[in-house]
This record gives structure tokens, C-alpha cells and sequence, in this order.
């Protein structure tokens, strides 16, 4: 099943499983969305379940909650991540502080999807769509506290994630990446597949360095480890947070605590990019383990070219393997040892 | 106490004497808070003096399953909407005492919030109103917004969304002239604002906004014809703001602007109405004025005991809550299970 049959699968499963699940969006009807995804969705449910909009943004989020609010179970379409930037307020003023200033009385089950990003392989529809088409911005939601925020990186991840976010009590930001859509194709379990929310997974297990890897920058984590592999014999673990709010900070600490090394990796800007979280947490809380800087492999802090120009601004296999390179061949102070050798060898 | 507000019943509020009794109510309280913000006691305080004919008129005009979403100078409108708040609410509220309405009526709209954004609140009331029509129930919203928000983005996509949709959403818009310190005429280019129904293909009418009567009658109408499934409306309600934005913000207008926004009252409206009629003599008044003032007195004092008691209970040095804690006020869900194990972190020497 290709990603974003996985996202498509999971509206159609929990909307035949949950009459108040409805889909809210622009072009969502008999279009199926820009990129497709919610194809024969209209057909199936029609247009009391399949709610198209105008275009606007402000307006049909706003909906979405008031529909919550009324006990329906809303998942909002953005058509592109790049377009919520126009309706901020209702999920940063709204949406994530209404559990919160209701003092718990109220509660807000919805899911605003963003498809996010860019094509990394520079194939494919989205193959750099340009600066207002192509931004990863999960960070924002990360900072707004009561959003659930979850990023998938495969097909059997979104279908669960995408299953566990509509029936999440709380809001939650689901981050797809668009240029993954049709991109990788990979088995889903049958049956009523549920990801647990807040639950990293362990992508390739290694002793020498940790790559977290944020959506898309798992499929280069994994082509980065089997190169370290073959070309330097080292031993890459590489995990996916799958989820960033709440983080599973247990299985990043677990493996960094093995390692010793850390490298996130994300496909948004690297100034104020989640990777700084990360970093920040491993140095927090696993400092005396940590036996090289933590380092991030993220785009450049400019905007998203259009064309092949953007494969220059992101984050790519060959920055990834010469991240991970950097921190695998750090010098760790020891006991009298010269610092002036120690500042030579890791310049 | 004899003077119960929201919660009398199915009764319909219709006449005049009963009118300027919610409305002298309303403005006893407003006026009692927007002094006690002035003196200290209550921190900043949007007054909605002058703005209680509006709030009425519209909390007199709907039916307990409707919703009535305010903007945060119509406390009137939360007070009167049935299932509102009591006049003794609306003055613990404005120390602070009462959660939001939402929380009194959990698990129903009711009345919404508004959210500190001007003109952000609407399109949770364009959601309810949506709720509504997929429901096929017969409720309406009524979403109360000032002209200031009406230069909002927000305001323009949900009356649009309303009115393709047809959905039963009363958007009234009070317009005082005036948005914190821009008048209006330095905001809008156009005269009106109700000609901007056009635009949305919705039908819009003005009103007098500092009298009661016409606000509940134009109110009445535009639910009635919404639960006729005729569609969303505008209200435009024409009042005036006698003094400043907020309490702790000064009032930048001229004398002649301020002459303007003090020349009609909106208590004195139906007061001559009723002395004028015979209905009410200068002592009747005297007496009502003095026995709604005692609730509101009760209500001040009530609050400030009821902080007292708050300020004694509290530790001198409050501590910072954990991580835990902090998921547990922001999220329904429970928090992760290391949150709570592990608040310390490891790897510290000591």
C-alpha cells in the first residue's frame, strides 16, 4: 500500500467505523483532494460527511471546532502544510488552549492534516514546488502547547497514526509528508491497525551513533545507515519519534545512552527546527553519556527554491552520512589528555 | 432573591417594564466592575456600558438550545441568553470567581466564548451553526462582533462560508464607532456595514442598537426565518462607546467625538419610553434601581470574600508544577508514562 492509500484507507476505515468522523476541506468532494488522497471518499459518504469549503482556511477550521464542540470528530484537510500559515490564530489561539482556558470542561477531538515538504529525490509531482509550497513547519505546533503533533514516515505508520489521531480527545497536528505520497509503497497490517500516539520506533538498531530522523528523513536515515555500514563498518541505530508531541523521549535517551552519539535529522530549517529539541533533551538529560556534540542535518536557513535548486537548500544522503561521519569520528577527551590535541583532531 | 434572570423558565421576556429591568440590571453591573477596574480592585475591564440594549435584546430573542456567541464588551448577551449567565454570575465573573460560560454548560454550546482575537471566536459559532444544519435541528446561533473585527479576515470567510451554505448563523455587529482608538470612519471606507450582506449574499438590515425593543424585534425576526431554513443574516446595531476601550486605557477622542458617543443612552431609551407611557413613575424607578443594585452589592461582596478565602488558601511561595502537571491542564489525553517516572533528570553529579 503506497502512503497515501494508507492516509486514504484510514479516513474510509474509521468514517465507516464512527458516523461522526467528517472531512472538512477544499476540493476534498469529487476531486479527492489536490494530491488525490481522499478519493472516493464522496462518493462513499457524500456531501453530509465529505464537507467541501471556499477557500478559506480561518473559516473551515473554525468549523472543525465548532463541529467538535457539538461532538463531531472533524478531520480538516489543508491542502498544502504552507496554507494553515493564514489561519494560525484558530489553531494556536483556538485549537490548542481550548482544553486548557475551559479548565478541562472542554475538549476538542479534531485533526488538521498538513501535507508537508518537499520530494527529497527531486522526482515526482512535488519536486521542488518552490518557497510557499515546500515548508516543513511542524516546530510551530510543537511550540503551542495542547497539540498532540505526529508525523508518519510510512505507509503502515500513517494508516495507524492517522486511525489513533481521530480517536484522540485531543487535537492533534498530523504531519504527512507529500512528497512520500506516491513515492514508497510498503505492506499494512490488516485488521483495525492502531499506532499508539507518543511511541518512537526503532528502525535499525545500532551501537556506534543515533539518527533520529523526523518523516521523510527516515528513508535517507536508512540509505545513510546502510552506507556507514558498507563504506566505514559502523553501526548506525536509527529511530523514528513517529511522534513529536508527546515525545518518546525514553527510546531517544535508551539509544543515545548506548551510542553515545547524536544526529537529527529534519527536512525544515535547522534555526528553531524540532532537531533543537532533541538536542536539547539529550543534553539535559544524557550529557555524562554523550561522547561527541549533537548534531543536526537540516536545510539551509533560506527559503525552499523552486526546481532542482531546492535539492541545494535540503538536507540530502550525502550531508546525512557526513553528519553522522563527524560524530563518529569525534576524539573524546580522556583523562591527560592534551586539549590542544584534543581541539586539532575534532577541527 | 427575587430577581432571577436567565433561569426564569420558558417565559418570554416581551415587555417593556421586564426589558428595562434586564437592562438597568446589566447596566448596574457593568457599571459596578468598570468602577472597581478604575479603583484597582479588578483588573483591566472592557467596558460594556451603553452595549446592554444590544445584549438583551438578543439574550431575550433566542431559546435555550440556540447559541449566542459574544465578543467581550457583550456581557449583557451571556447573561440573558437562556441557560446564561445570572446577574450575580455576571458580577462574580468579572472578579474572576466564575469559569466561562462553557463551563457551566458543559457538553452544549450555549454561549461561546470569545477569545481575545477580535472576530477569531466567529468561526467556532459558523461550526456550531454548521453542527446545527447537519443535525437538522432547528437552533440558531446568534455570534455578536464589533465593527473593529469587521476589518478581520476571519469575518469575511465565515459570512461567505454562511452564506453558500445557508447556514443558520445571525451575525450582529455592533457597531460603536469605534475600535479601541481608530474610529470607524478611519477603518471602513464604506458607511455601513450591513451593506456588505450583498457581498455575502446575505440578507443584512441596521438597527438602533441603544434600544432594546427594535434589537429584540430585529432579532426575533432573523431567528424566526432562520429556523425557516431561510439562511444567515446580518444585524448591524448602531450604539455608541461613552468612554474608553478598557479601564487601564485612556480615550484619545475629541470632544466633539465624545459629545457624539454620549448623546443617546440606552437605559435612559426605555426609561422616558416608560415614564413617558405612565408605565413607570420616578419612584418605581428609584425603588427598582435600588433593589437590582443590592443584588449587584450582594454579588461585590460575595466576590470579595470568596477572594479572600481564594488568597488564604494559596501557598506565599507557589512552586512550579511538573511536566506532568502541566500536560494534565493542557490535554485530555494522560501524559506519557516517563513524564511522571522520571521528572529528574539523570546523569546529575551531586
Amino acid at each position: 500500500m503506497s502512503y497515501i492509500e494508507a492516509i486514504r484507507e484510514a479516513h474510509r476505515q474509521e468514517m465507516r467505523r464512527d458516523e461522526s468522523v467528517v472531512l472538512l476541506g477544499i476540493d476534498v468532494g469529487p476531486l479527492g483532494g489536490l494530491f488525490g488522497t481522499t478519493k472516493t471518499l464522496h462518493a462513499e459518504f457524500g456531501p453530509t460527511r465529505v464537507l467541501e469549503f471556499p477557500i478559506s482556511e480561518t473559516g473551515y477550521i473554525g468549523a472543525g471546532i465548532g463541529l467538535a464542540i457539538e461532538g463531531f470528530r472533524p478531520v480538516i484537510e489543508i491542502q498544502m502544510a504552507d496554507f494553515v500559515t493564514v489561519a494560525l490564530d484558530q489553531v494556536m489561539t483556538v485549537v490548542s488552549k481550548e482544553y486548557a482556558v475551559t479548565g478541562g470542561a472542554s475538549s476538542l477531538p479534531l485533526v488538521i492534516r498538513l501535507p508537508y515538504g518537499a520530494n527529497l529525490t527531486g522526482q515526482g509531482y512535488m519536486g521542488g514546488a518552490g518557497p510557499a509550497h515546500s515548508q516543513s513547519h511542524e516546530a510551530w505546533f510543537c511550540h503551542s502547547p495542547g497539540l498532540t503533533v505526529v508525523m508518519p514516515s510510512s505507509p503502515a505508520d500513517a494508516l495507524g497514526l492517522l486511525k489513533a489521531a481521530v480517536r484522540s480527545p485531543d487535537p492533534v497536528i498530523f504531519m504527512e509528508q507529500k512528497g512520500l505520497y506516491y513515492a514508497i509503497e510498503a505492506e499494512v497490517p490488516d485488521g483495525d491497525h492502531v499506532v499508539n500516539i507518543g511511541e518512537a520506533r526503532v528502525a535499525v538498531e545500532g551501537a556506534d551513533a543515533t539518527i533520529v530522523a523526523l518523516g521523510a528523513m527516515m528513508h535517507v536515515a536508512e540509505r545513510v545507515a546502510e552506507i556507514l555500514a558498507r563504506e566505514d563498518g559502523a553501526s548506525v541505530e536509527v529511530i523514528d519519534p513517529r511522534t513529536l508531541v508527546p515525545l518518546d523521549e525514553r527510546t531517544i535517551l535508551d539509544s543515545v545512552r548506548k551510542t553515545g552519539r547524536l544526529v537529527v535529522a529534519h527536512e525544515a530549517h535547522r534555526t528553531g527546527g524540532f532537531g533543537a529539541e532533541i538536542a536539547a533533551i539529550a543534553a539535559e538529560k544524557a550529557f555524562g553519556d554523550l561522547m561527541a556534540p549533537v548534531l543536526r542535518c537540516a536545510a539551509r536557513d533560506v527559503a525552499i527554491p523552486a526546481g532542482a535548486a531546492a535539492l541545494r537548500v535540503l538536507p540530502g544522503v550525502a550531508d546525512l552520512t557526513a553528519t553522522v561521519r563527524r560524530v563518529l569520528g569525534w576524539a573524546c577527551p580522556r583523562p591527560g589528555a592534551s586539549l590542544g590535541a584534543l581541539r586539532r583532531a575534532n577541527a | 432573591m427575587s430577581l432571577i434572570y436567565a433561569h426564569d423558565g420558558m417565559e418570554t421576556v416581551t415587555s417593556l417594564a421586564r426589558l428595562y429591568r434586564l437592562v438597568l440590571g446589566s447596566r448596574l453591573a457593568e457599571q459596578r466592575i468598570t468602577e472597581l477596574s478604575k479603583a484597582g480592585e479588578i483588573p483591566g475591564h472592557h467596558s460594556g456600558v451603553n452595549h446592554e440594549a444590544i445584549g438583551v435584546g438578543i439574550g431575550t430573542a433566542v431559546e435555550f438550545d440556540d447559541c449566542v456567541q459574544t465578543s467581550y464588551r457583550s456581557g449583557a448577551a451571556v447573561m440573558h441568553a437562556r441557560g446564561g449567565l445570572t446577574l450575580r454570575e455576571l458580577v462574580l465573573q468579572g472578579f474572576g470567581l466564575l469559569p466561562g460560560p462553557r463551563e457551566q454548560h458543559p457538553g452544549g454550546p450555549r454561549t461561546l466564548r470569545s477569545t481575545g482575537i477580535v472576530g477569531g471566536q466567529l468561526p467556532t459559532g459558523l461550526g456550531i451553526a454548521l453542527s446545527f444544519q447537519l443535525k437538522r435541528r432547528p437552533s440558531v446561533v446568534v455570534a455578536v462582533v464589533g465593527d473593529g473585527a469587521c476589518s478581520e479576515g476571519a469575518v469575511n470567510e465565515c459570512m461567505n462560508i454562511a452564506g453558500v451554505r445557508k447556514l443558520p448563523i445571525l451575525f450582529v455587529i455592533e457597531n460603536n464607532g469605534i475600535a479601541l482608538s481608530t474610529l470607524f470612519r478611519d477603518s471602513t471606507a464604506a458607511l455601513s456595514l450591513a451593506d456588505r450582506g450583498d457581498g455575502y449574499g446575505i440578507a443584512a438590515s441596521t438597527v438602533d442598537g441603544h434600544d432594546a425593543v427594535a434589537v429584540q424585534r430585529a432579532v426575533r425576526g432573523a431567528v424566526e426565518r432562520m429556523r425557516a431554513g431561510e439562511g444567515p443574516e446580518i444585524i448591524e446595531a448602531l450604539v455608541s462607546r461613552p468612554a474608553e476601550h478598557a479601564t487601564v486605557i485612556p480615550d484619545v477622542r475629541g470632544p466633539s467625538d465624545l459629545e457624539d458617543a454620549r448623546r443617546v443612552d440606552c437605559v435612559s431609551v426605555l426609561r422616558e419610553r416608560l415614564l413617558g407611557s405612565g408605565a413607570l413613575d420616578e419612584e418605581a424607578d428609584a425603588e427598582l434601581t435600588r433593589s437590582l443594585a443590592s443584588v449587584v452589592d450582594a454579588a461585590v461582596t460575595e466576590a470579595r470574600e470568596a477572594r479572600l478565602r481564594n488568597v488564604a488558601g494559596r501557598p506565599v511561595v507557589p512552586g512550579q508544577c511538573t511536566d506532568a502537571q502541566a500536560w494534565r491542564m493542557a490535554h485530555a489525553a494522560p501524559p506519557p508514562p516517563w513524564m511522571e517516572r522520571e521528572p529528574i533528570e539523570r546523569g546529575v553529579v551531586s
